[in-house]
């Protein structure tokens, strides 16, 4: 089934994407166009984000047991309760703060890629370290559901997460999966549903005080940053990068790439413009 | 940490295989620092010696449940106090995704 390009509910979604227009490459499956929802796939490599991906959208990105498989981002649709949403598998990453190439691909369409729900793939077996990009994504974002995937897999191994507690504890949905056998998926698809379209609340806790003096500063630093870029999202987080002198972030928006890993990088992305579909 | 558990710091790479040490600092800044801030390798958290491939570099080291492996010159530059073993954050499996 196709939709037609402008099917959107208008206000969230692919029109008002920077990605728009620019990536609509025919694939098997369900098209890419019109969707209302865009959400990403993040998490930390090897934990199932191309399998989940695989499973909502019917296609067939490349899994294997090894990190680093999806180096570019894959782009799919799916359809929930006739809502359509495209959904872009990311290479894996354990921070958004610290990146290799790959990772900086996850890290510019998390950031700048305005996703309307940010799923955080975790692996069940090695939440501590998992945990770390959920924490940065959950700061950034209160659109998002973070999957416990790989249940089998812990409890294989004597691991019990309770994933009540950890729901309650980071204020947003959590989903207990094992992608490869389809367990959590219509727990999953209920979750991104809900986030997307507002039925289900974050209740996301506060990021610490980090006082008046540094406050201030923020402000004025994000204001130089919007005054840059306008209309960037997360001005706010990159204010915090260059307060803290990240280093490829300063040259980043030095230089004027910041966010450039949105464009480029697309899995099959055709040399020539868009064909324009239908 | 205080001046008498500074005292008896080693660093890492000085762990015996199967030792364990909890970190007491990294000596190194900049982005290097920040990814393995990003790995687990926090302040506080007990790290055990792993698996050594055969010519002694990397070194996969447990931590925070977490494999991971270090370069020798990653782990000259992180000190640890020498200790008795996990504090329930470190398994004792195998070497799963060295990262
Ligand atoms: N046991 C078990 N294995 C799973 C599950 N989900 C995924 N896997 C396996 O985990 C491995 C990694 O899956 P991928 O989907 O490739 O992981 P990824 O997060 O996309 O990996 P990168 O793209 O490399 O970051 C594959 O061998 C999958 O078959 C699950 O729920 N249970
Ligand atoms: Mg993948």
């Amino acid at each position: 089934m196709r939709l037609r390009r402008g099917s959107g509910d208008g206000d969230s979604g692919c029109q008002s994407c920077p990605m728009a227009g620019s990536a609509a490459v025919h694939r098997p499956g369900l098209s890419i166009e019109g969707c209302d929802y865009v959400v990403a796939l993040a998490g930390n490599p090897n934990t199932g984000k191309s399998t989940v991906f695989n499973a909502l959208t019917g296609l067939r990105q490349h899994v294997g047991n090894w990190p680093g498989k999806t180096v570019v981002r894959a782009e799919g649709a799916f359809r929930i309760d006739g809502k359509k949403f495209r959904i872009v598998d990311l290479p894996g990453a354990y921070s958004l703060l610290s990146n290799s190439s790959d990772e900086e691909v996850a890290r510019d369409f998390i950031l700048f890629g305005r996703p309307d729900v940010t799923v955080v793939v975790v692996d069940a077996t090695t939440m501590e370290r998992n945990l770390n990009l959920a924490l940065q994504v959950l700061e950034i974002t209160d659109r998002a559901v973070v999957a416990v995937n790989l249940m089998d897999e812990a409890e294989r191994k004597g691991i019990r997460v309770d994933t009540r507690a950890l729901g309650r504890d980071l204020g947003a949905p959590v989903v207990p999966m094992a992608a490869r056998s389809g367990l959590g998926l219509p727990e999953l698809r209920a979750a991104i549903l809900g986030v997307a379209s507002g039925t289900i609340q974050c209740r996301i806790h506060p990021a610490p005080d980090l006082g008046a003096e540094v406050e201030a500063s923020l402000a004025r630093l994000t204001e130089a940053v919007l005054a840059e870029y306008p209309g960037l999202p997360n001005a706010r987080w990159v204010a915090l990068r260059l307060l803290e002198g990240d280093p490829s972030v300063v040259r980043e928006a030095r230089n004027g790439t910041l966010g450039d890993g949105l464009h480029g990088h697309v899995v099959d992305e055709p040399a020539a413009a868009p064909t324009g579909a239908s | 940490m205080s001046a008498s558990e500074a005292e008896q710091t080693v660093l890492l790479s000085s762990l015996p295989r199967g030792g364990a040490g909890r970190i007491v600092r990294l000596l190194m800044g900049g982005p290097e620092r920040r990814r393995l801030l990003d790995l687990g390798f926090v302040p506080g958290t007990i790290v055990v010696s792993g698996f050594v491939s055969p010519l002694g570099d990397p070194t996969a080291y447990h931590v925070r449940g977490s494999m991971t492996s270090l370069r020798r010159s990653q782990a000259d530059q992180i000190e640890v106090e020498p200790c008795s073993g996990a504090d329930g954050g470190a398994p004792s499996g195998g070497p799963k995704d060295a990262a």
